[in-house]
């Protein structure tokens, strides 16, 4: 696969394109409900006010380690490092990638199987093995396939949710040469021959870290399928990767944020395994990695830190139950958002890790309506954080801003209408007829001449109603607290 | 050396925390309990879970079976033993790897097994001295058995703590996994298990053991259109045989209180 591009610019373009493809919408459309329900459930079962103090606990925890992370991250170096683990860490994503590189080489890997992590996906870090003659395999199946298939992730749980299964069967005929595959748990068992073949093979696991406990120097990860048990069982060195934002205090935190993720994100109680590694084989141990490589990146993350409206982001457990229910991620998918982390949770860390003139369509990616925060497990205030990104935009250096002119002065002039009942009025009625021309069963569907066309070219605005509920307010409603007609 | 030093990475963190110093050990409570204070925590947690212990049973039998474990109630432990040479008869197994632990002094499978011809090798690779030989034995195993070091009923979750005599790959490459549990190893809460854990943390002077494995049911995937498949990469079956009480004193627990 070829180093992780950032597309954040083609937003528009792309997002339209998925509304227009059959096979993502079936896709979307068979698969978001399943995951909402299941969630739901595991809530009810709990109870929602149980649910709710477990997330105030855990946000409480993210947010102490937020806020003293040089003191986490230097705890956890040292113990890591006191288990005979080593600690290394990178300012960027290339950084890390070196890292890992100078390991493999030093070792001369030739085969490494990764469990799943996003950070690597941020540093296009298959790629970069390949280039060095050192052959990737992902392992949780979901990667697996789209790794075949030579895509990036389109959900940061399900990486090939958007796949059928006839498209996972040619896809294994045509890269493994194993035809005629027609059932799921076929599949599934052909990956996992295929694939336990490339584990006792490998002699490098690379994995990320889900949490890691400063205090006792510990990694935890999360999976149901076992890949992650596997990498860092069977190969003779474990290279783990972690944002530094996975760190938490102690190692009693833990539970609360085994019960927090495995919900939230497929409603299940604690995902088949969790696994929490300290350090390389010891002495005695039957088996494990002689060596133990903790990678702790940055890459973006310290912005968020030093920006307070911003920083909740980092308490981001990568549930991917805002995506789940976000209307807009619901309805265009995980590629169009154009680099790694897609969905609400994603528009708010692109921006920020690429750039933000070049995600401006992201944080506008919203219809601002709260759900994502409604469902996150650590209450994360994504639609404010989006609301502040646009502001960005718009106060920003011209080169920096996300708005045309047009907008500006729209929006402009919408504050000055609205601040004032009288003018509201007289905007309303001047409107009302204005609107004439363009409704269509009295909805506006685009006005096709600037500063409107770009607003409406993708929102539907229903027609002003004919009496204003000033008119109704004036005529009855002030008197008789009804109105005769609606 | 690629990368940045721990230095230079932990002043931009401070820098963006804006602050100057590094920060000195904040108040936190899970980090403040000191060696006397968590022991007192961990003996309430086992009166708690001994006053409880048979409701803990049944939660522990309801919620595993719910995750997708095969439960098995064993009267006797000849009864645990005649489980695992039924389900061995079933898949037909001609070998079954197993770890050391203290449970099969009371469950001996081995001599029941290889009565039938089936054969058993346990794994302590450090008196066999060939660790690749016994992964080929461990990847050709139809079953794996292993004890467990705690169990908690709130997850259905056996846990391991792997280490001589309990290899990790036990209880994963094999189709088929069976865990042995014994009373006394229940816990009721992933918090107990942590507070128990980090008794041991202390005890042991900062040693957390290298591995410590959360296994709640078989392994599962839904990546192909959401549909569950069991058995993808870890064990297809996973059994939990839960064992009768032990007639006396039963043996420690890792974690357990010393004074
Ligand atoms: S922002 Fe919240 S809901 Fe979204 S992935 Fe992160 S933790 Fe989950």
């Amino acid at each position: 696969m070829a180093p992780v591009q950032v597309r954040t610019q083609e937003f528009p373009r792309a997002s339209s394109r998925a509304l227009a493809n059959g096979r993502v919408q079936q896709a979307l459309t068979n698969v978001m409900g399943h995951f909402d329900h299941a969630r739901e459930a595991a809530i009810q079962e709990l109870t929602p006010e149980v649910w709710e103090r477990y997330r105030e606990r855990g946000r409480e925890i993210k947010r102490h380690a937020m806020e003293y992370l040089d003191f986490y991250l230097e705890l956890l170096s040292e113990r890591v490092e006191a288990n005979g683990g080593k600690v290394h860490f990178a300012r960027t994503a290339q950084e890390a990638t070196q890292i890992v590189l100078e390991i493999a080489k030093a070792l001369g890997v030739k085969v490494a199987v990764k469990g799943k992590s996003m950070l690597s996906e941020e540093m296009g870090l298959n790629h970069a093995l390949e280039e060095q003659g050192i052959a990737p395999v992902e392992t949780d199946l979901g990667e697996y396939i789209i790794q075949l298939a030579q895509e990036p992730p389109f959900h940061i749980l399900a990486p090939a949710m958007h796949k059928t299964k006839e498209e996972v069967g040619e896809l294994f005929a045509a890269k493994l040469g194993l035809g005629g595959l027609q059932q799921i748990p076929d599949m599934a068992a052909a990956a996992r021959k295929t694939l336990r073949e490339r584990f006792l093979q490998a002699d490098m696991g690379i994995t990320g870290v889900n949490f890691a406990v400063a205090e006792t120097g510990t990694v935890v990860i999360v999976t149901n399928e076992g890949n992650g048990r596997m990498c860092t069982s069977l190969p003779r060195v474990h290279v783990a990767l972690m944002g530094m934002e996975k760190v938490v205090p102690a190692l009693e935190d833990l539970s609360v944020m085994l019960r927090l993720l495995p919900r939230a994100a497929t409603g299940q109680r604690i995902t088949s395994y969790v696994t929490l590694v300290s350090g390389p084989r010891q002495p005695g141990d039957e088996d494990g990695p002689e060596e133990f490589h903790l990678v702790i990146v940055d890459a973006g993350r310290t912005r968020l830190l030093a920006d307070p409206e911003l920083r909740e982001a980092l308490y981001c457990i990568r549930c991917g139950a805002c995506l789940n229910t976000c209307p807009v991620y619901r309805k265009v998918g995980g590629h169009a958002y154009g680099w790694v982390y897609p969905g609400p949770i994603g528009s708010v860390i692109t921006p920020v890790m690429v750039g933000l003139p070049r995600a401006r369509d992201l944080p506008f990616a919203s219809s601002l309506c709260g759900a994502c925060r409604e469902v996150c497990p650590l209450k994360i205030n994504i639609p404010l954080m989006l609301v502040s990104l646009r502001r960005r935009l718009m106060e920003g250096a011209p080169g920096e801003r996300g708005v045309s002119w047009g907008q500006r002065l729209l929006v402009r002039l919408w504050s000055r209408v609205v601040a004032s009942e009288g003018s509201l009025r007289r905007a309303r009625r001047l409107a009302a007829v204005f609107q004439r021309p363009f409704l269509r069963r009295r909805v506006v569907r685009w006005i096709p001449f600037p500063p409107f066309s770009r607003w409406t070219r993708n929102r539907d605005m229903p027609g002003l109603a004919r009496r204003s509920f000033h008119e109704l307010w004036d005529r009855d409603l002030k008197t008789t607290g009804r109105s005769k007609r609606p | 050396m690629a990368g940045t030093t721990r230095e230079e990475f932990l002043k931009t963190v401070r820098q963006s925390l804006g602050r100057k110093e590094g920060a000195p050990e904040p108040e936190y409570l899970a980090l403040r309990l000191r060696r006397e204070d968590q022991r007192q925590k961990v003996v309430t947690i086992e009166a708690r879970v001994e006053a409880r212990r048979r409701d803990l049973l049944t939660r522990l039998e309801r919620v595993a079976g719910q995750s997708g474990w095969r439960v098995y109630r064993a009267a006797s432990p000849e009864a645990a033993a005649g489980y695992v040479l039924k389900l061995a008869r079933e898949k037909a197994a001609d070998l079954v790897v197993r770890s050391e632990h203290d449970v099969f002094r009371r469950v001996p499978i081995d001599g029941l097994l290889r009565q039938e011809g089936i054969a058993v090798t346990p794994i302590l690779a450090a008196r066999a001295g060939d660790r690749e030989h016994l992964r080929q034995e461990m990847d050709k195993a139809q079953i794996g058995v292993t004890g467990v070091d705690y169990a908690v009923a709130e997850t259905g979750t056996c846990v391991l703590l792997p280490r001589r005599g309990v290899s990790r790959a036990v209880s994963l490459l094999p189709p088929v996994h069976v865990a042995l549990v014994e009373p006394h190893q229940v816990y009721e809460t992933l918090d107990d298990l942590f507070a128990v854990r980090r008794l041991a943390f202390i005890q042991g002077r900062g040693d957390a053991g290298s591995y410590l494995s959360l296994t709640s049911g078989p392994s599962r995937t839904a990546d192909i259109e959401q549909t569950l498949v069991i058995g993808v990469h870890g064990p297809v079956e996973a059994h939990l045989v839960l064992l009768p009480p032990a007639p006396e004193a039963a043996s420690p627990r890792p974690g357990t209180p010393s004074p």
